[in-house]
């Protein structure tokens, strides 16, 4: 009867008119607002990204925190600007489009997103685009939007989720899959999930829910040594003016990468069925840290989120087999890092500034996957 | 009892005269009220004042403009007139050997016993006097049920002038009445359909939605009853009070009025004329009223442009209204104690609305952005979808623009026909009895015409349509006089009630494809030349996916057939496809409603009074037995196959045939002179309107497809859907369709309309209430009325536990399964609270009244949620919890003053002023949604909006989405900035004077036949009603809000919505003005 409820609320609606008399009038109620300005804080680091022992990228890290330690806004405009050499390169948008292409900022030394557009025109293209800004603990396509919505890692598409394309083609939303400007096959999400965090599955988190950013965002771009600055919009109710602009920089004193991490070994080691182990080697040259993310890819796509903070030595990592269905792609790859990226994530880090190095670099290690038997 | 009035002072006497003369409302003497009758009582008792003894043969006679009446007191000093016309009397008592006595002033009112006992003093020198009663106004010593009469002369104060139609205004001006927040009139917290109005003893709600029929304007009112509550056993299907206005009738001396008026700052004018007489033996009377009305109504300042005000915004583009209204009396009989009534009045009722959008670039089929955008049918292109839709109602060709130019439709129109007609007998059986025979017929129908609805709600894209009925009935009502102790009050009444619906839409009849499981068949319309890619690839039968339906069509247009060449086809003229049907539904079911009542008011002394009564109300539904193909059941079996089967309906008595008894007990005492109490107890009941019950899609209009054999388009068989077993499960498909159509009706119904039947309990009321007043001296009066009310069964739409195998159905983690959502009397409320009425009575110099009512409301419907005045929806969470809201359309404290300085001179200032003490608003922190099928009240973010856990939509918190926490404690990174109550509606708006107006009138002393008048509207200028939740609010920051606020960020939608700067887009809330702005209107009446 839903629809005869709407007819019938419409219908009345004639009616009601006919009585209005001068109505209740009403006043805007009372709001106060926070000052971001005064109480946001905004730090940027830049490093080098060992991508697979293969490739040299742009490694960012960024925090930007109200005092609790949660984001400091829901929706910020970015624009990171390199050195002079520093050259964004041509990539095209991946399906789906929401995806990183470089847009405008292809071959500028400009890694930015895109300002309040007038709705109804045409978006200028960026990196970011208008979806992306600066969060907690690292650069997210969370911007907020009209419609009221939670742009959470894992959030449905059908929700308004933001698809991502990766290297194991699963459906994962609102998280940068890395390294940004590569292509989907090259891409993969940098989530951390239990047991490096806090367990949120069983159903009280949201629907979906992936995990917690890393802090850090990788770009497929040659780094240059020198100063980046990021500059940070806040934008106002109105279009082209700001509640709060942010300007810091950050200093590549080194473009030395980190050794080149191992991929982990995964095994169901008890046979078919049974838990499977995942074994992280030690950390590489420079890495002082070490996060193992474990991508499990269910049936319909919907992939799963493990992580461990194997810190410098490694070692031995187990998921037990109710993790796990038959017929599950089972993915797994190491980050090495010169600061604690669990350290410094949500949730337990509530500090408006985590601690992070002048320079902070990773070390990417190839995919190491099974078939869950 | 009043035999102390002898000793009043001279200047209370004259002022108790002046005020009779000026005045006429609120008599002290109203014990009872017969809602059904259009007359009153009066009796009295004299006393020879020296020996204190009851004196017989007393002759009296009461005389009024409208009538002459007379009786003769009996052994006992009693004396009793039944069927006595309203309106206020001089009675006179004379007796030889004693003094003549005239008592003035003494008002009688419909349905009630005005006391007339006095005193008459022997006087050997037969020196008569005269003494006036005061009315008295809020002091009623007699009066047992909770009521308020109000006259013509308040009236006229309330409304500011005479002649003044605002009829909502004069309600909510009535201890127990408030605005709702949307400004209807409501009484005691019910909501809009649980209020009982009748016009001259007749039912003036609609045969469909139980809603005043009058479009809330008042014509030739002379007296204005408001019982809150239960009232006596004569009034009936009321829910939480009734309203009963009289029309005045024609006198000798005549009385008229003609009145022309025009308003500044805006185009409004308006004339009306008023004309009352009767011949000098009575015999003969009438009068007639009319008024002609025409306004481009003015929303916001002085000067804005209504258009731009935008959709669904009460953006009024102009409206008019006609209304003639005639009451004929013709008595007859030895001493005029018979009388035939003939009462007629027809209302016209016309409104054009503006949604936002200019004339010239309305959107309708060929570039509809909004249905384009959201086609309801997946897979088509624009084009596509172009030549699959039906026109919109009117439309002729795929480029006519229905409301651009030429066709004279607005945006929005509506009008509100209504005529109505009585015909009643009435007489006198003897000195003791009286009875009145009516026959009445109400017809009235609201047209609707809605060719943009540019709204977000598509499917409500475009919308023709009507809905109303009629309403014809009998009753009869007679007292009788049992002793000088009992007045037995007895009556019934037979309706029949024929609603009618018709509901014309062509966006809803793309939409009908989209809802169901058989989405598909909309290839079936497309040739397969024209197959779209969508139906080839999801079919799998290339071309030949489509073009089922077409074999049957040349050329392929079900409505308006082309003679097409073959190389038109595919033309806007020759589309490549069969048009789909338009959405059509229909009520089909009539009722009958009857009622019987008895009571009786017994008066031990003058001073106490006991009224009983009981009152059977019955309603006779007429839309036949339940089955598969009409009701929802109420539980079924599974097959072997796990098909159901064995389906039950077991819908009581209650549902099918109610009859409630409800009765009806009062009392009343006068403690002393100038103090009474009284207390009263009735069960009420409200009928579920046929709006709630029966709606269904209007099988003919798809008899062009009953040649086609039935076909699923996803297995290419028989379709199984035909019945309502789909809506419990879509997998429930074990019903053939027998055609095409049989298909496309049942798709259409499953889609769109819902449940052909619901049938439904009547809601039933329990009320209580006391009243203290008190009469002070300068005709001072006072009362003050605690109530109680609590209602169950009341009417909303939710979902409830699906029962198979005769136990409820629960899920693998042991939650229940829920079935479709429907109307169900699960809804409940109470409502607790206190009626203040302060009155004071004088013909020149200060009058007037103050109302206040007090009214704490609880109900489990989500406040301040849609439609929550008006057949609500309750989540299944929150009915799950249990949870009970305070309401969120109702001010928790309103009222209003209205009073008038008249001096002698000729001069009245007469303002009138109304309160609320703000209006629920706020999304509140909690909300009831649902984890793991498991109800909880969470905490209220954009976590729990329905998109992700159908909890109530709209929250002011913003989660971190970066770390978003657990729903039962999540982290809130940003909030709007505004204040919120804990749940829904908890939060109060500002206070306000509103609305507030102030009439200046000038009356020459010398030649009284004129009146010039100013009255201002909106003295204040307030022109916004209560802020509402900016569904388009784009968070930043606690407080700050993006800069896209107001737009949508739907694909489709984007730029299209734009709350206009004047609506604060970009706030937290918007607000809409909804009223006129300061204006004045001059005013000329020529007195007849």
């Amino acid at each position: 009867m839903r629809a005869v409820s709407r007819l019938l609320g419409s219908a009345a609606g004639i009616s009601v008119l006919a009585a209005c008399t001068g109505g209740q009038s009403g006043i805007q109620p009372p709001s106060q607002a926070v000052n971001v300005q005064a109480t946001s804080t905004l730090q940027f680091r830049v490093g080098t990204a060992n991508y697979q022992g293969t490739s040299t990228y742009l490694n960012t890290v960024v925090t930007f925190r109200q005092p609790s330690g949660l984001s400091a806004t829901l929706y910020d405009t970015p624009a990171i600007t390199g050195p002079a050499g520093f050259v964004v390169p041509a990539a095209a948008p991946n399906s789906p489009a929401t995806a990183s292409g470089a847009g405008t900022d292809a071959g500028t030394n400009r890694i930015s997103a895109t300002p309040p557009a007038q709705p109804g025109t045409t978006a200028v293209a960026t990196t970011f685009g208008q979806v992306g800004g600066a969060f907690s603990y690292g650069f997210a396509p969370a911007n907020s939007t009209t419609s009221g919505v939670s742009f959470y890692p894992g959030l449905s598409t059908a929700a308004g989720g933001r698809a991502f394309g990766n290297a194991f083609g699963a459906t994962v939303t609102d998280v940068y899959t890395q390294p940004v400007y590569r292509s989907a096959a090259g891409r993969r999400p940098f989530v951390l999930g239990p047991p490096a965090v806090p367990d949120f599955h069983g159903g009280s988190f949201p629907a979906g829910f992936l995990g917690y950013d890393s802090g850090f965002t990788t770009f497929a771009a040659t780094p240059v040594s020198g100063s980046y600055s990021l500059h940070v919009d806040v934008p106002s109710s109105t279009i082209g003016q700001s509640a709060a602009v942010f300007d810091v920089t950050a200093s590549l004193a080194s473009a030395v990468v980190l050794g080149t991490e191992a991929p982990p070994v995964v095994a169901e080691a008890g046979g078919a069925g049974t838990a499977v182990t995942f074994t992280v080697a030690p950390a590489p040259a420079g890495a002082s840290q070490q996060v193992l993310y474990v991508v499990d890819v269910r049936a319909d796509g919907t992939p799963v989120m493990y992580s461990f903070n194997a810190g410098a030595a490694g070692g031995v990592f187990t998921l037990p087999a109710a993790s796990f269905a038959a017929g599950d792609l089972v993915g797994a790859y190491v980050v090495g890092a010169d600061w604690d990226i669990v350290g410094g994530a949500a949730p337990n880090n509530a500090s408006p500034a985590p601690s992070l190095p002048a320079q902070t670099d990773v070390t990417i290690s190839p995919i190491a996957a099974l078939t869950y038997m | 009892m009043f035999n102390e009035l002898a000793h009043c002072t001279k200047t209370a006497l004259r002022n108790a005269i002046a005020f009779a003369l000026a005045l006429s409302f609120l008599l002290c003497s109203m014990p009872s009220a017969f809602a059904q009758t259009v007359t009153g009582t009066l009796q009295g008792t004299v006393v020879a004042g020296q020996a204190n003894t009851k004196l017989a043969g007393v002759a009296v006679s009461a005389v009024a403009p409208s009538g002459r009446y007379s009786a003769t007191t009996d052994q006992n000093g009693f004396f009793t007139i039944n069927g006595v016309t309203p309106d206020t009397y001089t009675v006179s008592f004379s007796r030889a050997g004693y003094e003549t006595f005239a008592l003035q002033g003494v008002t009688v009112n419909q349905g009630a016993i005005a006391n007339a006992s006095t005193v008459l003093n022997g006087s050997l020198t037969r020196i008569g006097r005269t003494q006036s009663r005061s009315t008295t106004g809020a002091f009623q010593p007699s009066q047992t049920t909770d009521q308020y009469n109000v006259g013509v002369a308040q009236i006229d104060t309330t409304l500011g002038k005479s002649g003044g139609n605002n009829e909502a205004n004069l309600l909510a001006a009535v201890p127990g009445a408030s605005f709702d927040a949307t400004g209807y009139p409501v009484l005691r917290g019910g909501r809009e359909y649980e209020e009982g109005f009748q016009y001259e003893g007749i039912d003036y709600t609609d045969a469909f939605t139980h809603q005043f029929v009058n479009s809330l304007i008042l014509n030739g009112a002379g007296n204005f009853q408001v019982s809150p509550g239960a009232g006596d056993a004569s009034i009936g299907n009321a829910g939480t009070g009734a309203i009963n206005v009289i029309a005045k009738r024609g006198t000798n001396p005549h009385f008229g009025q003609l009145e022309a008026s025009v308003m500044s700052g805006r185009y409004q004018h308006e004339a009306r004329g008023e004309y009352g007489w009767a011949a000098p033996n009575g015999r003969y009377s009438d009068y007639a009223s009319t008024f002609f009305e025409r306004d481009a109504y003015q929303y916001g300042d002085v000067g804005s442009n209504p258009l731009l005000i935008g959709a669904a915004l009460n953006g009024r583009a102009n409206q008019w209204a006609n209304d003639v209204l005639n009451n004929f009396v013709y008595k007859f009989g030895k001493d005029n104690n018979q009388s035939l009534q003939f009462f007629y009045q027809n209302t016209q009722f016309n409104l054009h609305l503006g949604y936002g959008i200019l004339p010239g670039t309305l959107p309708f089929k060929d570039n509809d952005p909004f249905t384009l955008a959201n086609p309801g049918v997946p897979g088509l292109s624009a084009a596509q979808l172009q030549a699959v839709m039906p026109f919109t109602p009117g439309q002729r060709s795929l480029t006519d623009r229905i409301g651009a130019l030429g066709d004279g439709r607005s945006i929005s129109n509506g009008t509100q026909p209504n005529e109505t007609v009585k015909l009643q007998y009435s007489a006198n059986l003897g000195a003791t009895a009286f009875i009145t025979g009516k026959f009445y017929r109400v017809n009235n129908v609201e047209l609707f015409d809605i060719p943009f609805n540019g709204t977000s709600t598509i499917p409500n894209g475009d919308r023709q349509g009507f809905q109303g009925g009629q309403r014809t009935g009998f009753a009869l009502d007679g007292t009788k006089q049992i002793g000088s102790k009992n007045l037995v009050g007895f009556g019934g009444k037979y309706e029949f009630l024929s609603p009618l619906l018709g509901y014309l839409s062509a966006a809803n009849g793309v939409a009908t494809y989209a809802g169901f499981a058989n989405s598909l068949e909309a290839a079936d319309f497309f040739t397969p030349g024209s197959c779209p890619s969508f139906y080839r690839a999801v079919i799998g039968n290339g071309a030949n996916s489509c073009g089922y339906v077409t074999n049957y069509f040349t050329p392929y247009r079900v409505a308006g057939s082309v003679a097409c060449s073959a190389a038109a086809l595919n033309t806007p003229a020759c589309p490549e496809a069969v048009q789909l049907p338009l959405a059509n539904v229909v009520t089909s079911a009539t009722r009958q409603d009857w009622a019987l009542y008895l009571k009786d008011t017994y008066s031990p002394t003058d001073r106490l009074k006991l009224d009983l009564g009981v009152r059977l109300d019955a309603v006779n539904w007429r839309y036949g037995d339940c089955s598969i193909y009409r009701c929802l059941p109420t539980s079924y079996t599974l097959d072997s196959s796990g098909m159901p089967t064995n389906f039950q309906f077991n819908y009581d008595a209650d549902t099918k045939a109610p009859r409630v008894l409800q009765p009806r007990a009062a009392i009343s005492f006068q403690a002393t002179r100038n103090d009474a109490i009284r207390f009263s107890y009735g069960r009420s009941v409200q009928f579920a309107p046929m709006a709630s019950v029966e709606v269904t899609p209007l099988r003919s209009n798809f008899n062009p497809f009953n040649n086609i054999p039935s076909r699923d388009p996803l297995t290419g068989t028989q379709a199984q859907f035909c019945s309502v077993a789909v809506q419990i499960n879509p997998a429930f498909q074990n019903a053939p369709c027998a055609n095409y159509g049989d298909q496309l009706y049942w798709e259409d119904l499953t889609a769109l309309a819902g449940i052909p039947v619901t049938p439904l309990k009547p809601v039933t009321f329990n009320n209580f209430d006391f009243s203290y007043s008190r009469l002070f001296p300068h005709q001072v009066a006072m009362k003050i009325t605690p109530f109680f009310n609590k209602s169950v069964n009341n009417i909303a739409t939710t979902s409830t536990q699906l029962v198979q195998n005769g136990a409820p159905v629960f899920d693998a983690l042991g939650n229940p399964v829920l079935g479709p959502t429907v109307n169900t009397n699960l809804g409940k409320s109470q409502a607790t609270g206190v009626e203040f009425l302060l009155t004071k009575e004088a013909a020149y110099g200060l009058s007037g009244s103050l109302s206040l009512t007090y009214q704490n409301v609880f109900s489990n419907v989500v406040p301040t949620s849609a439609s929550e005045n008006f057949f609500p929806t309750i989540p299944p969470e929150s009915l799950a919890l249990g949870n009970l809201y305070r309401v969120g359309y109702l001010s928790p404290l309103v009222g209003a003053l209205a009073f008038q300085e008249r001096t002698r001179s000729g001069w009245r200032i007469n303002p009138v002023i109304y309160y609320n003490h703000g209006y629920p608003y706020g999304s509140g922190r909690l909300t009831a949604a649902t984890v793991n099928g498991v109800p909880f009240n969470l905490p209220n973010t954009n976590l729990t909006n329905p998109a992700q856990l159908g909890g109530s939509p709209g929250a002011t918190a913003y989660v971190d989405p970066r770390n978003p926490g657990s729903l039962f404690a999540p982290n809130i990174a940003a909030t709007r900035g505004t204040p919120e109550g804990s749940s829904a509606g908890g939060v109060l708006t500002a206070a306000r004077f509103t609305p507030v107006q102030l009439t200046i009138e000038y009356t020459p002393p010398r030649t009284s036949r004129s009146t010039y008048g100013a009255l201002i509207q909106n003295l204040f200028n307030q022109l916004y009603g209560e802020p509402a939740l900016n569904p388009r609010y784009q968070p930043i920051a606690t407080g700050i809000a993006g800069p896209f606020s107001g737009y949508s960020s739907l694909a489709g939608f984007t730029g299209i919505y734009n709350y206009l700067p004047f609506r604060g887009g970009n706030k937290a809330y918007l607000l809409t003005p909804n009223s006129v702005p300061r204006t004045v209107q001059f005013y000329y009446q020529l007195n007849l």
